[in-house]
């Protein structure tokens, strides 16, 4: 059957959608219509043959091959331009510190108490319930050998070492971290940053200064009060769970808690600190385009924050078993 | 015949601060209907209550003869697939490509089979005068005038009888603005559209709109460009008559 013979008479159909007209113009090609006026002009719509959508172009080896050369220089970039960028906030730091009347106290107080003051409740928490559970474990332990006291030593020594600050710093990355990528990636995304650069004044030195230097003072304090409230824990802990009265406790933590195991771990809050807000900010300063990036570079900071306070973390233990801390 | 969307005593409060204060509008079938305010007047409180964004404080709105504050869930549903809306910005979804964006409310709602809506999305892509090769691209790829015809392709995905369009024009450049009204008006033709545009581009009222709706005073008032040119109106007649608006008619009187 040729199309070409085919007749459609329309008129008196009284609605046609575009389905339907999309629809007779794929399986009567060339037909000959007769349409209604409305019709004529919905048919005028149609495309003279339909329109294949675009096939998406499907990976080959080449391409998964590029793609891994472009993820590494991708990475190499990110390096250089994180380490320039902390270059640029050195500087203006420094400068800052030669004029001290350029420091933005009113933003670095704001920010201190945003990061600070407002975190105290959840770190607190956080340091309590971790070396509760931490003691908990490791009494169970150590009860099989009837060993019990030492259970305090290994709560004490993990929580000053290693746990409090770690906790402290991975929720300060998410809590006040993520805050910092946001609030300047929105102020990028509305030119608030250009806004600040036609006028002549530094964005790094208004809006990423104050954040490193306030997050400088609090991380490490933050990480003090956490070390206290877990020990506070653990003293519950050993109150209720192991029946060692409270003065034996203190005792036994000043046996075990050593200044050089308390500024071992009190040493590393200030270059976390340092880290995450470097990091956030500077993806905060990454932003551009539209509102979907904030959220993106947003979980990037976060996540990328957080593994470099791990991976400096990690590279800290060594340093510290090498010169036998 | 009755009117497609019929507003009856409207009144919307926020707080103690009311917004409107008993709006009596209608959109007849068939026509685009221009509506027109200060900033801040409620053009957009007006959109979302008829839309079902927001709830008004009192009044009655009926869509196609039914009062939609009496409608049941799936009665909702038949409804939204009776309107399209191209959102102020175009508010394509952002993690789907053009052309998934506007398969989006064929595949949600209908059981045509996939090669189907996809060549359907495609005619519609191209209907609103995008190109095939623009189909796989991210929205955030696409210029302005560009997003809002893909906006306007989705909201067109299920033929609906009333298209709802908030500031179409906005923030584009002229020869887009004219291309768009005259899409606009093609399509009127062409579809059966009943059309209920905010816009606060006169070149768009004056060229487009069958009827001009204007909010003052908390309440609107409706009527043609000469009724509206001829308003005794305060605040219509410093709209009608500013230097901006004797530009646009001028052109259209020469």
């Amino acid at each position: 059957m040729k199309s070409e013979k085919i007749a459609l008479s329309l008129e008196d159909v009284s609605r046609i959608d575009t389905a339907g007209a999309l629809l007779i113009r794929k399986y009567f090609p060339g037909a000959d219509m007769r349409l209604s006026e409305q019709q004529k002009k919905l048919f005028a719509f149609l495309p003279d043959k339909t329109q294949n959508s675009p096939a998406e172009k499907s990976g080959n080896l080449k391409s998964y091959i590029t793609d891994i050369g472009r993820s590494i220089t991708g990475w190499l970039q990110f390096l250089y331009q994180v380490i320039a960028y902390t270059g640029e906030v050195a500087t203006k730091f420094g400068g800052s510190i030669l004029h001290p009347s350029r420091f933005r106290f009113a933003a670095i107080v704001r920010h201190i108490d945003e990061t600070g003051l407002r975190a105290l409740p959840i770190i607190g928490l956080l340091g309590f319930l971790m070396s509760m559970v931490v003691s908990y474990q490791a009494a169970i332990q150590l009860q099989k050998f009837g060993a019990s006291i030492f259970t305090i030593d290994l709560t004490v020594i993990s929580l000053l070492r290693e746990m409090g600050v770690l906790i402290t710093a991975i929720m300060i990355a998410g809590r006040s971290g993520s805050a910092f990528a946001a609030e300047i990636g929105v102020m990028k995304l509305r030119e608030e940053v250009d806004a600040l650069r036609t006028m002549g004044i530094d964005p790094v030195e208004t809006l990423v200064l104050p954040r490193v230097i306030a997050l400088l003072i609090t991380l490490p304090l933050l990480t003090f009060f956490a070390n206290m409230l877990g020990l506070v824990g653990g003293a519950v802990m050993a109150q209720t769970f192991l029946d060692i009265p409270l003065n034996q406790y203190i005792a036994r933590v000043e046996y075990a808690a050593t200044p050089t195991m308390f500024l071992v771990g009190m040493i590393k809050a200030p270059v976390f600190a340092f880290l995450i807000a470097i990091i956030c900010t500077y993806q905060g300063m990454n932003v551009t385009g539209s509102a979907e990036s904030v959220g993106r570079l947003t979980t990037v900071a976060v996540v990328q924050s957080i593994f470099i306070v791990l991976l400096v973390n990690a590279l800290f233990s060594i340093l510290f078993a090498n010169l036998g801390i | 015949m009755d009117p497609v969307i019929s507003i009856e005593n409207l009144v919307n409060k926020f707080g103690p601060h009311s917004v409107h204060d008993g709006v009596n509008m209608t959109l007849e079938k068939d026509e685009i209907l221009g509506l027109v305010g200060g900033s801040g007047s409620g053009k957009s409180v007006l959109l979302h209550s008829v839309l079902g964004l927001h709830t008004p404080t009192s009044g009655s709105i009926r869509i196609a003869g039914e009062p939609v504050e009496d409608l049941n869930e799936s009665e909702w549903l038949a409804l939204q697939r009776k309107w399209g809306v191209v959102f102020q910005k175009g508010a394509l979804f952002s993690g789907l490509s053009t052309l998934d964006n506007i398969a989006l409310p064929i595949r949600e709602h209908t059981a045509i089979s996939d090669e189907n809506v996809n060549d359907l999305a495609m005619f519609k892509l191209c209907m609103v005068g995008l190109k095939p090769e623009d189909a796989l691209k991210s929205p955030s790829e696409l210029s302005g005038g560009m997003a809002r015809r893909a906006a306007l392709a989705r909201a067109l995905a299920l033929d609906p009888e009333i298209l709802f369009l908030d500031e179409p024009t906005t923030g584009l450049d002229p020869i887009s603005a004219a291309a768009f009204d005259e899409l606009i008006l093609s399509l009127r033709e062409a579809m059966d559209l009943s059309v209920f545009v905010i816009t606060h581009d006169l070149d768009t009222l004056v060229t487009v709109c069958d009827r001009i709706a204007i909010i003052v005073d908390k309440k609107v008032v409706s009527g043609s460009l000469e009724d509206m040119m001829a308003s005794e109106n305060e605040w219509i007649q410093s709209y009608f008559h500013g230097p901006r608006m004797r530009a646009v008619t001028d052109k259209k009187r020469a």
